[in-house]
């Protein structure tokens, strides 16, 4: 099922190629509290393409979660968002809460970083993921309950039947992040969004659900976009890397060509703090993240 | 703060055989190694290695069931409640979160003077000593009267490494103490770290799930692996050949190593 035949609104007019899955233009959220409006996300744009990952990338606080959290419009009334998110062509910003909810899940599906807080922890895993199935493709509760099992397979897990019985507890953080994923994945999404999704893993586990996501990827032609706080985990597993700092997206372009030849000074900032051989003990540099060189609102495309 | 020692054949730090089950859990599984003076070693495991149960045996905190922790030739089995307490100001820690390990009650100086009046260091010197050691680790007298609430994660990280320095330690047990900072602020408290054991000889145990932060402060590396210590070398070596099939893993599984060659 597409976001096309859900609904009835003509795509957007698009110069040349074919649509993307995924087309932010212009995006801005702010938060009001108190009467007091704090601007978070600062005009942000940026294009998903079929089968390939974009990779959100910023520290803590510069927005990335918030940007990504923002597409499937997860803040309710405390959030105004501006600005255009298009899915094939179609607007989301300004449907109604009931069409966004056939579409987070469905055609937008989203892997949270903990993967804990993000099951029920009184329900089995098969239950849950039988329970996405029945909402967004009415299927009938024994067939949901094996496509579980399937999708569970498709996720590496090698005794499926087993997880399926399993409450959240009984399985490690690795096993339920792929649970989670089989979750996301279930409905066969156009879109994945995934929120620093190996953050509270083991490197090693980190390592086996990006090559996950990866290979998911690869298979279904899904388009992903990801939030990292790593640059290594952008320069793995990134098609594309996008940097936010302070709200804004401040350096966009191919992975490789944005981390191995940053053009914004807080881009290479970034890169020059991280721990690595060849660098004398003590001699990191830390120019970043209170530069008065910094200048946030200077994009560079690359 | 200490008088440099000269070249002792004695470690700082002797840990032979230590041993700590939970139920039918075997956390830490005869686990030997030493720190030297002013050395920086490294405990890199994942998740249930037992690197963090390592570290509390060695601080004292927790009895092991087997095996001896030896502290500058006192072992610490034989110390009595107040020997212990005495021997902590010479032993001290920096925990990984600094928002639940500082009391939100208390201002930043409160919590400083706190750790100084358990070592029974006199008021006034605790006043000065405050002032001088967030100085130390950059922060200024001002950040003395806030809570910390009223600052960044960074900074709480310092006022915990300035209050583990009040008592000139020998040795500064970390844990996870830079994982949770963003990588611009883990740079400055790493950079402090060394400045700390270059400046005044402070040996660290710097206990990490990050293989590269680990390389880049240690002298040597110890890594562990459901409770045993599987390879022991130095950070060079551990890095560049590891002689163990899981440190090899642990490498391989570090993301971004292209980037290492060209950043």
């Amino acid at each position: 099922m597409t976001a096309t035949e859900m609904h009835d609104r003509p795509p957007g007019v698009l110069a040349g190629g074919p649509i993307p899955p995924l087309a932010v233009e212009g995006l801005s959220t702010a938060f009001v509290r108190r009467g007091e409006r704090t601007e978070i996300v600062k005009d942000v744009s940026f294009t998903l393409e079929r089968g390939k990952t974009l990779m959100l990338l910023g520290e803590s606080g510069s927005g990335k979660s918030v940007t990504a959290r923002s597409v499937l419009q997860l803040y309710g009334r405390t959030a105004d968002i501006t600005g255009s998110v298009r899915m094939n062509g179609n607007e989301l910003i300004g449907l109604r809460e009931s069409e966004m909810r056939t579409i987070r899940g469905g055609v937008i599906a989203m892997v949270p970083q903990d993967p804990t807080g993000a099951l029920d922890p009184l329900r089995k895993v098969g239950s849950q993921i039988a329970e996405v199935i029945r909402v967004h493709q009415k299927m009938p509760k024994q067939g949901a309950m094996r496509r579980a099992e399937e999708l569970l397979a498709q996720v590496g897990i090698t005794d499926p039947r087993r997880v399926a019985a399993s409450f959240p507890h009984e399985l490690s953080g690795g096993m339920r992040q792929r649970a989670v994923i089989a979750i996301a994945v279930s409905c066969d999404p156009q879109v994945l969004i995934a929120d620093e999704p190996t953050t509270a893993l083991d490197v090693t586990v980190q390592q086996q659900i990006l090559e996950l996501i990866a290979t998911l990827r690869e298979e279904t032609g899904t388009a992903v976009l990801m939030v990292t706080h790593d640059v290594g985990v952008a320069a793995d597993y990134g098609d594309h890397v996008a940097v936010m700092y302070r709200g804004r997206l401040i350096e966009q372009g191919r992975a490789k060509a944005v981390l191995e030849d940053p053009q914004h000074p807080y881009t290479r900032g970034l890169l020059a703090a991280q721990p690595r051989p060849g660098i004398a003990r003590g001699t990191l540099p830390t120019m970043i993240a209170w530069s008065p060189d910094i200048d946030e609102s200077q994009a560079v495309a690359s | 703060m200490r008088e440099t020692t000269a070249a002792a054949p004695a470690p700082l730090l002797r840990v032979r055989g230590l041993a700590k089950t939970f139920g039918t859990f075997r956390a830490v599984d005869d686990v030997s190694f030493d720190v030297a003076h002013g050395e920086i070693l490294g405990i890199v495991g994942e998740s249930g290695s037992g690197k963090s149960t390592t570290g509390k045996m060695c601080l004292g905190l927790m009895k092991p069931d087997a095996g001896t922790v030896e502290f500058d030739g006192i072992d610490l089995a034989t110390q009595s409640r107040p020997q212990m307490r005495r021997l902590r100001a010479r032993l001290q820690v920096v925990p990984q979160n600094p928002q639940t390990s500082l009391n939100p009650r208390l201002t930043i100086a409160g919590s400083m003077e706190f750790n100084m009046r358990a070592h029974d260091i006199e008021s006034r010197r605790r006043k000065r000593l405050t002032v001088e050691l967030l100085e130390r680790v950059g922060l200024t007298a001002a950040h003395a009267r806030r809570y910390p609430h009223e600052m960044s994660g960074g900074q709480l990280q310092r006022v915990a490494i300035a209050r583990a320095l009040a008592t000139s330690p020998d040795l500064v047990v970390c844990d996870e103490a830079v994982s949770a900072l963003d990588k611009s602020v883990q740079a400055q408290v790493l950079n402090l770290i060394a400045d700390l054991q270059r400046d005044l000889g402070v040996a660290f145990v710097f206990i990490s799930h990050d293989l590269a932060v680990i390389e880049h402060i240690c002298d040597n590396v110890v890594v562990m692996y459901h409770g045993q210590l599987v390879e022991h070398g130095s950070a060079e070596q551990i890095w560049s050949a590891p002689a163990h099939a899981y440190t090899a893993s642990l490498l391989s599984a570090i993301p971004g190593k292209s980037l290492f060659k060209t950043a």
